[in-house]
């Protein structure tokens, strides 16, 4: 009984031991077999015979009964084992087929939806519409009479505020003087090389006003039809400075300013600071006694430190289409750097309007009392240069 | 049959018309406008017979470029005892044969001012572009009717168009009763017209003048026909801007047209359009670049004051109803 015993347990034994062999994955086809199949006892029993002659004693150590106890346990312990595993590689194996199957299918359906989602992307229709929003980036379909265009505005003006409250740091005298509503033309003095000083009050009078209006700016023919100023300035709402242009605007009430020294003004040299020159021939005084519009002087202190022109290259603005090209301690020398205008501290200050509502269309015709107006204005906006530079200590920190 | 016997019947009552250019695009629907209207007689002067003409409507072939035809025409217009005279027989785009231009558009308008003349007409309505005005960088940005024509001499398409203003000036200063109605249309666009504006939108890719960006407007078709039959209704004399409502920059309306828009440096556009010209693959010569860089708007105030005309379509409505059809042409939808 012992011996038989002996001879199962060993069997059981042997076969447990294989069992660990057997654990490694991808045998469960061969655990299969050896669990149904009666045949490996026999084999083991050969086995046994061999092992009792070289080790008999280690058997003999063990009762009967604690042995058949151990190998029942044993016993049961690796039906369990083997059913489990058994049921468990069944499923297993079953997955990994289902989980091929799928993974097969979805790559296929994936890839080709994927394929079909992005060759979309790419279709004539798409990219036309993609390409047709980006173009119409900062452009509105509609735009006022002369071009002004609010989507656009609307995107610059982050950068002139930067300038205005940052660089320059503007500080307003006098906001109250322009109208809330109605007419008016504003007259300033003109520098800086670069026409920036008019930007910087249409943004002061869009940002300190309490009505927020738009101002339009008359800008001289060299500037206005400057490849790409061009465009920028009609969007911003600037106006080719004309008498029809200024007329048309005053007549639907809008905020005109002018610069009567023009072009003098832009390329005055850094000696002739807040010297104001001639105001052209008085266009401005006739187009305000047609429009019946007040005028308002206005004087920007800072501006003219801004971009001090120490010399005007008459034949390199020729060759840029310009009618000078402006030369400071910075430009052309540091090259487009050097354009960058100074930091200073600027003033912008409204005077008090002058009304033009008693002139009638026949003193258009008075060249002498145009002149004298014309001096007037110009006087009052160097008194207001006068005041505000005797406040000013310092050109960049006011 | 009926026809005749009302013609008959209601002479004293008809307007009679003579009508030219009636192959042209404002001529034919003018001209089917006014054969279906009861209070007038349609006369058509042309060197072709149009296939669209009813019944009603007389037909004289004319070649009004012909010399001494201006008898032949004063004949028609004391035959018929012509009331008003419709001019239209002008060329809606350039042509390489400049000299062929010229005797169509100047001679032959000349001729029918003679005819005119010889007669006591009571309306004389000529149609003339805004482009007489010129593109020039001085132009203030609403141009006016009693703004000088600028357009730059060296475009025969466009002298031409100034020479037969100043002949019709003179016309209507030496006769004072007889109302002279000159119409200005600024480009004209519209799901059936054709002129080289419509080229110009319809090829694959749009040259565009580098850094610049004048304002446009535009002109619905419908419109210029409406204003025609205003100006045959009333009488209005003077010269008048005839534009459609509102402007656009022309970067917008080409971002609108969804078309290929490649900005070129003017010098090498320059180069670029005359040797196109050159070839005959492009409508326009190189000097036509200048209304692509400057604003030669006009100014419609004169026509809404005094014709009481005021344009149904707005500058973007114009080209969007121009490139609804111009899409389904490309697609073979519509002809």
């Amino acid at each position: 009984m012992a011996k038989g015993n002996v001879t199962a347990l060993s069997a059981k034994a042997k076969s447990t031991q294989n069992m660990k062999e057997f654990a490694a994955p991808d045998t469960a086809i061969a655990l299969r077999t050896i669990k149904l199949s009666p045949q490996p006892k026999k084999v083991n029993i050969i086995n046994l015979k061999k092992q009792k002659k070289t080790k008999p004693e280690r058997y003999a150590v063990a009762t009967s009964r604690e042995l058949t106890a151990l190998m029942k346990v044993i016993e049961d312990k690796f039906d369990e084992l083997s059913r489990n595993y058994d049921e468990k590689f069944k499923s297993l194996l079953s997955d990994i087929k289902k989980e091929k199957k799928n993974i097969t299918q979805n790559f296929v359906s994936d890839s080709l939806g994927g394929l079909k989602g992005f060759i979309s992307q790419f279709s004539t229709q798409k990219i036309k519409e993609q390409l047709a929003n980006a173009a119409m980036w900062a452009t509105s379909t509609e735009v006022d009479e002369f071009g002004l265009d609010p989507v656009f505005t609307a995107k610059a003006r982050p950068f002139f505020d930067l300038l205005y409250n940052k660089w320059w740091r503007v500080e307003t005298i006098g906001i109250n003087n322009i109208p809330a509503t109605g007419r008016a033309l504003l007259v300033s003095n003109h520098s800086g090389g670069i026409p920036i000083d008019g930007a910087m009050i249409v943004t002061s009078i869009l940002n300190e006003h309490p009505a927020s209006r738009i101002t339009r700016a008359l800008v001289e023919d060299f500037a206005y039809y400057m490849p790409f100023i061009n465009s920028f300035l009609i969007k911003t709402g600037s106006v080719r400075a004309s008498q029809e242009n200024a007329e048309r605007l005053l007549e639907k009430d809008q905020l005109v300013i002018v610069f009567p020294e023009g072009l003098k003004g832009i390329g005055k040299l850094f000696k002739d600071r807040y010297k104001l020159q001639r105001f052209g021939r008085g266009g401005y005084i006739k187009l305000a006694m047609r429009t019946h519009a007040p005028i308002i002087p206005v004087a920007v202190v800072g501006a003219e430190e801004a971009f001090p022109i120490i010399g005007r290259a008459d034949w390199l603005g020729k060759l840029v289409g310009a009618p000078y090209l402006p030369i400071t301690p910075f430009f052309p020398w540091l090259g487009p750097m050097g354009a960058i205008p100074l930091p200073t501290k600027w003033y912008i200050k409204y005077g008090e309007p002058i009304e033009m509502k008693h002139y009638g269309p026949e003193d258009v015709d008075d060249d002498i009392l145009i002149n004298r107006l014309s001096e007037h204005v110009r006087t009052q906006i160097q008194n207001m240069l006068i005041d505000v530079l005797k406040q000013r200590k310092s050109i960049f920190f006011g | 049959m009926s026809a005749k016997k009302n013609d008959k019947k209601n002479t004293n009552h008809l307007t009679k018309i003579v009508l030219t250019g009636v192959n042209s695009f404002i001529g034919s629907n003018l001209a089917r406008r006014l054969a279906n209207d009861p209070r007038y007689q349609l006369i058509v002067i042309d060197i072709r017979k149009p296939d669209f003409l009813e019944k009603g409507v007389k037909f004289y072939k004319v070649d009004i470029t012909e010399p001494m035809v201006d008898s032949v025409i004063a004949g028609i217009f004391r035959k018929e005892a012509v009331d008003t005279v419709v001019h239209l027989a002008f060329l809606s785009s350039p042509i390489k044969d400049t000299s062929l231009s010229h005797e169509l558009e100047v001679i032959g308008t000349l001729n029918m001012i003679h005819a005119s003349s010889a007669i006591k007409l009571k309306k004389f309505i000529i149609k003339s572009t805004t482009m007489v005005y010129g593109a020039d960088a001085t132009n203030p940005n609403f141009l006016t009717e009693n703004h000088p024509l600028r357009a730059d001499p060296g475009m025969a398409y466009l002298r031409d168009k100034i020479e037969v203003e100043h002949i019709v000036k003179r016309f209507s200063e030496k006769n004072p009763n007889t109302v002279v109605t000159v119409l200005r249309a600024c480009s004209i666009l519209g799901p059936t017209i054709k002129n080289f504006l419509t080229s110009y939108f319809s090829s694959p890719a749009i040259i565009r003048i580098l850094g610049f960006d004048p304002l446009f407007q535009f002109v619905h078709e419908e419109d210029i026909i409406d204003v025609f039959r205003v100006a045959v209704e009333g009488d209005y004399a003077g010269i008048f801007n005839i534009v459609g409502r509102g402007v656009l920059p022309f970067s917008t309306l080409l971002k609108l047209s969804g078309k290929l828009a490649i900005p070129v440096p003017y010098p090498l556009a320059y180069s670029i359009v005359s040797m196109m010209w050159s070839g005959n693959l492009l409508s326009v010569p190189p000097t036509f670049l200048n209304f692509l860089k400057y604003t030669w708007l006009a100014d419609g105030a004169k026509a809404k004051k005094i014709m009481k005309f005021e344009a149904r379509y707005t500058t973007k409505d114009t080209l969007e109803s121009f490139m609804g059809t111009q899409r389904l042409r490309e697609l073979r939808l519509v002809e």
